[in-house]
């Protein structure tokens, strides 16, 4: 298992070293960083002594090598636009689409397991053809759409929920970290809390929705394949409650597959923010991306997509490591 | 004995994959017919694809057209899905919207099964250091996220609709090369293959004419509901202002401009997005009537 893990890891290695060079490239045929810095009306010679500058007059390998040098000491560059360190933006801004990405992976997995389990247990009931046809919707729907329309029922029409943001800014509070969901549960500061999980209830829920129900599908089929087996026959030849067999024999195999279903959201999860944050203004990565993309800043582009791609990969591997910790009959070798 | 002529075991061997070919396409066929939800996806996709093609005598007025004496109205008799901010017919708008969706849609599947086909046959086939390296390829494109490598491919072929095609189709290339490649590691094993190789069959007819008519199964589902995924991105892409550039109508482009009238005018958001949503259900209810029809154990 701990030799699966480090071999696993080790092919990590090439992969991001990969994507580092994809992003390099990518952002090597954007905007001319020259014209993005100085404007339209710069001189030749100031643009020459920029480029010095930044390094962009040595040869391209050179440049590349010194980018993944720089990426090792955890220097992402600086912004084009505004000079701040990209990295000090992204430490300042991830935490947000972290708080969003998990409360809609809770949300995702609470309801896609329940559905899917009561769906698979019932299976051809009303309730098993209904939440099979909201899950249908749910995966075709864009999920920028769904944002705008949760917000135009509950926000502009119900007035439950605020338009957008994250927190009400009248409120006054000391953060101390970016993760301001958990801070002000464990600081106990319950009108914070309560203001925080008003705002952040709808993108959530918009965000969540693809997943919950991809996730709903897979639990129902894999529940379904598993209560046909013997061992099942056998638990209910035995006399056990229904209750019992479902829970305590079926779901645990039956959830297997559902963990890598889980574990690929993730990657999901992290594009669908670019959308939904852009919709409510969320001020995560996901906005700071599309942001960046926009005023041409290649630097952050670069330091935002390296990271979710990072991310993503990470999250891929646990994902893997776990499944072959859950089910014994994969061979590590 | 050479290959080509129609007595030799090759031409055997040909005719037999075609016989049986077209028996199973009947019987796909009669199993699809049965799966009602992909017969009614099917029938809304053809009658999406022919309001395409017909946009400019179906739709009521000229897409672009401004009439700002209708602006903001919502849905009447004369508008009956209402008009936008600069008084447009937004039914107009979608339907020609439909052209684009589809159009990008079913390019960029185009783009990503050529090239996914190629790579996954490629590496497939030779093995070796060559697939090697072409997956390891295929395993950093998969490491973006599908939206965020779009958006920055974007960035750097510029808005669009021919680049948002491109784009769409380069992250999609993984899914199909890996699906091939598969499916080829384990068809190069089968005896009627090393039959055919024996007999001195060219690798390309070899890839042609024997490897591929046993894979198409997988890789028309794999295309039916990459289409669906596929509009659903070009839709994000209007969204964020990188697709087709104003005024050509375009769903995601529609949505967008529709955010600053939520409140005096939400029919501008909301129909663009129902468009997108009934042609993605409909390719996916297609699609997964297919995969059944095609073969009930596969699972994409």
């Amino acid at each position: 298992m701990l030799q699966y893990t480090i071999r696993r890891a080790l092919l990590l290695v090439p992969v991001l070293l990969g994507v580092t060079l994809v992003v390099f490239l990518v952002s090597q045929l954007t905007a001319d960083p020259t014209k993005v810095i100085l404007g339209q009306h710069a001189t030749a010679q100031q643009m020459e002594a920029l480029r010095h500058e930044l390094g962009l007059d040595k040869p391209i390998y050179q440049q590349y090598g010194l980018y993944v040098l720089r990426l090792l000491r955890g220097d992402l560059g600086r912004s084009w636009l505004t000079d701040a360190p990209v990295a000090e933006e992204i430490r300042v801004r991830f935490p947000h689409t972290i708080e969003l990405t998990l409360v809609s992976i809770i949300l995702a997995v609470f309801f896609g397991v329940l559905v899917g389990v009561i769906s698979a247990v019932k299976q051809y009931s009303l309730f098993d053809h209904l939440s099979m046809l909201g899950a249908l919707l749910g995966v075709s729907m864009p999920i920028f759409w769904l944002g705008l329309m949760l917000m135009n029922l509950f926000s502009v029409r119900l007035g439950w929920f605020p338009i957008s943001g994250r927190i009400d800014l009248q409120l006054e509070f000391d953060f101390k970290t970016q993760f301001y969901l958990l801070e002000s549960l464990l600081r106990g500061n319950w009108s914070i809390f309560k203001s925080l999980l008003e705002h952040i209830a709808l993108p959530a829920v918009a965000l969540a929705a693809s997943s919950t129900a991809l996730i709903a599908r897979m639990t129902r089929s894999s529940v379904l394949e598993v209560i046909r087996q013997d061992y099942i026959r056998t638990a209910r030849a035995k006399g056990l409650a229904e209750r019992m067999v479902i829970y305590k024999h079926a779901l645990k195999n039956a959830l297997i597959p559902v963990v890598t279903v889980i574990g690929l959201q993730f990657g999901s999860l992290l594009s669908g923010a670019v959308l939904t944050e852009t919709v409510f203004s969320w001020p995560g990565i996901g906005s700071l991306a599309v942001a960046a993309i926009q005023n041409a800043d290649t630097p952050l582009v670069q330091g935002t997509v390296l990271l979710v791609a990072a991310v993503f990969v990470l999250v891929n591997l646990v994902v893997d490591i776990l499944y072959a910790y859950l089910d014994p009959r994969i061979h590590y070798t | 004995m050479s290959i080509g002529t129609k007595t030799g075991p090759g031409a055997n061997q040909l005719r037999d994959n075609g016989q049986t070919l077209s028996n199973e396409l009947y019987t796909i066929f009669r199993r699809l017919r049965r799966h009602r939800p992909a017969i009614l996806g099917g029938a809304v996709f053809v009658l999406l694809l022919l309001a395409a093609l017909l946009a400019p005598w179906i739709s009521p007025y000229p897409p672009n057209e401004p009439n700002y004496a209708a602006a903001l109205k919502a849905p009447s008799p004369e508008h009956l899905l209402g008009a936008d901010e600069l008084g447009r017919d937004v039914l107009s708008r979608i339907i020609y919207g439909a052209r684009v969706s589809l159009q990008v849609g079913l390019i960029s599947v185009g783009i990503a099964l050529t090239l996914g086909l190629l790579l996954g046959a490629t590496a497939g086939y030779y093995g070796g250091r060559l697939d090697d390296l072409i997956m390891r390829i295929m395993d950093i494109l998969l490491a973006f996220p599908g939206v965020l490598l779009a958006i920055a491919i974007m960035a750097v072929l510029g808005p669009g609709i021919r680049n948002a095609m491109i784009a769409i189709g380069i992250v999609s290339i993984p899914q199909y090369a890996r699906i091939v490649r598969g499916s080829v590691l384990s068809l190069k094993e089968n005896e009627y293959i090393e039959a055919a190789r024996a007999l001195g069959t060219s690798t390309g007819r070899l890839v042609g004419r024997h490897i591929l008519p046993n894979i198409l199964a997988p890789l028309i589902v794999r295309a039916t509901l990459g289409t669906s995924e596929a509009i659903l991105e070009a839709a994000a892409l209007g969204f964020l202002g990188l697709g087709v550039q104003p005024p050509t109508a375009e769903w995601g482009a529609m949505l967008s401009g529709g955010r600053n009238y939520l409140y005096n005018a939400p029919h501008i958001a909301t129909f663009p997005g129902v468009a997108i949503t009934i042609t993605v259900l409909a390719m996916n209810l297609f699609g997964d009537g297919l995969r059944d029809a095609l073969d009930p154990r596969l699972k994409l």
